[in-house]
């Protein structure tokens, strides 16, 4: 029984299956991107027809990256990651410490890198000349051994340490995901200039969040350069809590406001008019003038209401028009578009009159993307840790360099020898010039 | 405009050196080689020059911004990415004959950035979204990364003609296998690194313009991809021993992957999602 534990565990732990699901993570994100996500329910049974739509919306083929068996490759991952780090850890700590080596001085010639000269000057006058050949292989310590003299060199121990802050890093990255999931939202706002809301909608579904605080937008200004691209979006908003004003600022582009956890993104606009003056035309009988604000009811005539509902800057190229609605007491609301620069046009009509609009001032409604995510620091500590933990992994690397000197017939042995963790171009090039420095030195005299 | 001039003939020059490398490593002459290298030292000292010309040009017209900001002007970076990082690779490394598919490589982009008829090369205003230096960084550590994998492809393509014949110690002119085939791995591994810190720059950039650091739109998830095949790849290598062909073959798909990500994901998904709707 123990054994099948443990080859399970093995398993589990095993870099086959690392490799084997990362496949399966880059092929299934392959298909995420070839089928679209989150379309409306008619669109695939169009695309796909009705067959394949069913198998696909089993496998939850239209919202790839939410679906269960997606999670269950993560999780998978997450968990190998786990148990192969703790298995490994150990022995990567141990790596750390080692700095002697079995089988003393002698067996410094066994190592791919070495070399061993005979000098002339004595030992202890050659440790200036080893300390500074050897320098870029770290400090060295010096200590007796066998009737000689022993450096090691040691530097990067943290690159041993590399792949583990790395995986560390992956697993802070998921759980700073799945906390954002749990505990934040994201929503939307629209607010028109002048109005305050606290109340944000959703992008799950329709049902709106309630903020603690509230929001008022001031102003929102659009500028554009010459070309008529735009350069700039800005909402000038106030955020007001138990009806005191406790923060202000300017929300552009790339740079939100952030309030008790939650941001406000600029996101789109749109024009509106504030208000709108109409002038009725009866068949027969006196013009009726009329001053409307935007989406509120004004009396025409007795038990009849009307209303501005709808702005367009540009109707099908007929310049701006207003959208109006009456809403009489008896039978259905009705309404039109009244186009403002075209007064004779003949759709320019609502419930018997014909309508003008002799002027109208124009405002923004400003639409904010709202988000919480009390995940992001974590995500983005992980997101700093796995670029140094990539670093020291691979572009570091735990150089030992051992030099012994012994005293010989007249001057002295030299023996140099060194290994490393990675990077292996890099330190063969080192040591052998280094190498080449210490055979270059006086040799003793046979 | 003078940087634009500029360009235009460094993409003459890419090809020049490019042909310099492989007369090199054909008729194993040595002075072609030379040539390759010095020609393009020269190559991209004149795109350093042009580009930051451009960066000028910019500010001149009163729209300043570093000149990463649309499909022509990553091309330029790109292909100078790629002439500095091989001019580094064979610096450090010493072997010359790696030369041939990184100049060709930078010489097609700056024909397509150059030459395509659609392309928008006159320098534009940033709109809101791109005014920021999050972009910046995520822009370079990109198309570094992406250099990086161009170089490793080249040399995974030149270990895989080279794996099937007998000769397959140094030849003089051509490095040997195991060379080579170290070669493809620290280039991986610098690409990666760099992918790396390009993904999270993106992804920061993301969460401060629309407040979500990552929406798995195709660009992305294509990125996520790349990252991905290159992680199997240092995986597979370094902890389960692959060696050699295996090694080179994933190299090379990993380049596939990231020209899919940079040109595919454009072009082809774009096109599929226009017929859908
Ligand atoms: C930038 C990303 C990554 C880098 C640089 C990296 C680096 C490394 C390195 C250097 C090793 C070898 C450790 C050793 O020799 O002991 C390793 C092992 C391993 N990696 Fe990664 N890794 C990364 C991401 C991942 C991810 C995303 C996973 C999957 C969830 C993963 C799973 C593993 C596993 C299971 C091992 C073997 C067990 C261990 O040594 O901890 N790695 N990785």
């Amino acid at each position: 029984m123990a054994e099948k534990d443990k080859s399970l565990l093995d398993r589990v732990a095993s870099v086959k299956l690392t490799v084997l699901l990362i496949a399966l993570l880059a092929a299934s994100s392959v298909i995420g991107t070839l089928v679209q996500q989150n379309q409306p329910k008619g669109l695939y049974l169009k695309q796909f027809g009705p067959g394949l739509f069913k198998l696909f919306d089993t496998f939850g083929l239209f919202d790839l990256y939410h679906s269960w068996w997606f999670r269950l490759l993560i999780a998978l991952l997450a968990l190998n990651l786990i148990i192969c780090s703790v298995r490994r850890l150990p022995k990567a700590l141990k790596l750390m410490r080692l700095e002697e080596f079995a089988g003393g001085p002698s067996k410094l010639t066994k190592f791919k890198n070495h070399v061993q000269v005979k000098l002339k000057a004595a030992p202890e006058d050659l440790k200036p000349e080893v300390d500074k050949t050897f320098g870029w292989a770290g400090r060295p310590r010096w200590g007796e051994l066998e009737g000689g003299h022993l450096a090691t060199f040691s530097s990067g121990k943290a690159s041993r340490l590399g792949p583990y802050v790395v995986h560390l890093s992956v697993l802070l990255i998921i759980l700073g995901s799945l906390i954002g999931s749990i505990f934040g939202f994201k929503g939307f706002v629209q607010i028109a200039e002048g109005e305050e809301t606290s109340r944000v909608m959703l992008n799950t579904g329709k049902e709106g969040l309630e903020l603690p605080f509230s929001i008022r937008l001031d102003k929102f200004t659009v500028k554009f350069y010459d070309t008529g691209a735009p350069s700039e979006f800005r909402s000038d908003v106030v955020v007001k809590e138990n009806g005191k004003q406790v923060a202000s600022a300017s929300i552009v582009v790339n740079d939100p406001l952030t309030y008790r956890g939650v941001s406000f993104y600029q996101s789109s606009y749109s024009a509106i008019p504030k208000t709108v003056d109409l002038k009725l035309i009866p068949k027969d009988g006196v013009p009726i003038l009329l001053k409307a604000r935007y989406r509120e009811p004004v009396e025409v005539e007795p038990g009849l209401v009307m209303r501005v509902v709808d702005f367009k800057e540009n109707l099908s190229n007929f310049g701006p028009a207003v959208a109006l609605m009456v809403f009489p007491k008896e039978g259905e609301p009705h309404g039109s578009w009244i186009l403002v620069k075209h007064p004779g046009f003949h759709g320019n009509r609502v419930h018997g009159y014909r309508v003008e609009v002799a002027s109208y001032t124009t405002g923004y409604v400003s639409g904010l993307q709202v988000a919480s995510d009390p995940g992001v620091w974590i995500i983005y500590f992980g997101f700093t840790t796995i670029i140094i933990g990539s670093y020291m992994a691979f572009f570091m690397s735990h150089v030992r360099v051992w030099v012994f000197l012994k005293p010989g017939k007249k001057g002295a042995v030299l023996t140099a020898a060194g290994t490393y963790s990675s990077n292996p171009i890099g330190f063969e090039r080192m040591f052998s010039e280094a190498a080449a420095l210490i055979e270059g030195l006086e040799r003793e005299s046979e | 405009m003078t940087s634009s001039l500029i360009l235009s003939v460094v993409t003459f020059l890419y090809l020049g050196a490019a042909l310099a490398y492989l007369i090199h490593v054909i008729f194993r002459w040595e002075l072609a080689g030379k040539a390759g290298f010095f020609g393009l030292v020269l190559t991209v000292a004149a795109q350093t020059g042009a580009i930051i010309l451009r960066w000028v040009e910019s500010y001149r017209l009163g729209i300043g911004h570093a000149p990463l900001s649309n499909l022509y002007e990553s091309l330029v970076f790109g292909s100078w990415a790629i002439g500095a990082i091989y001019i580094w690779v064979e610096m450090k490394y010493r072997h010359r004959a790696l030369g041939v598919f990184p100049a060709f490589c930078a010489f097609l982009a700056m024909a397509y950035a150059s030459f395509d008829k659609d392309m928008l090369r006159h320098i534009q205003p940033l709109v809101p979204a791109l005014k920021s230096n999050w972009l910046i960084a995520h822009v370079i550590a990109c198309f570094l990364g992406y250099a990086g994998f161009t170089i490793s492809c080249g040399i995974a393509i030149l270990y895989l003609l080279r794996a099937g014949k007998k000769e397959s110690s140094s030849s003089g002119i051509i490095p040997g296998n195991l060379v080579l085939e170290e070669l493809v791995y620290q280039t991986v591994l610098f690409g990666h690194l760099l992918l790396t810190v390009g993904i999270v720059t993106g992804s920061i950039w993301a969460n401060s313009a629309w407040g979500t650091y990552w929406s798995w739109d195709p660009k992305e998830t294509w990125s996520l991809i790349t990252w991905l095949i290159y992680l199997a790849l240092l995986h597979a290598r370094i902890v389960r021993g692959w060696r050699g062909s295996k090694i080179a073959v994933i190299s090379i798909l990993g380049f596939a992957s990231m020209l899919f990500t940079f040109f595919g994901v454009n072009f082809l998904l774009s096109g599929l999602h226009s017929y859908a709707s």
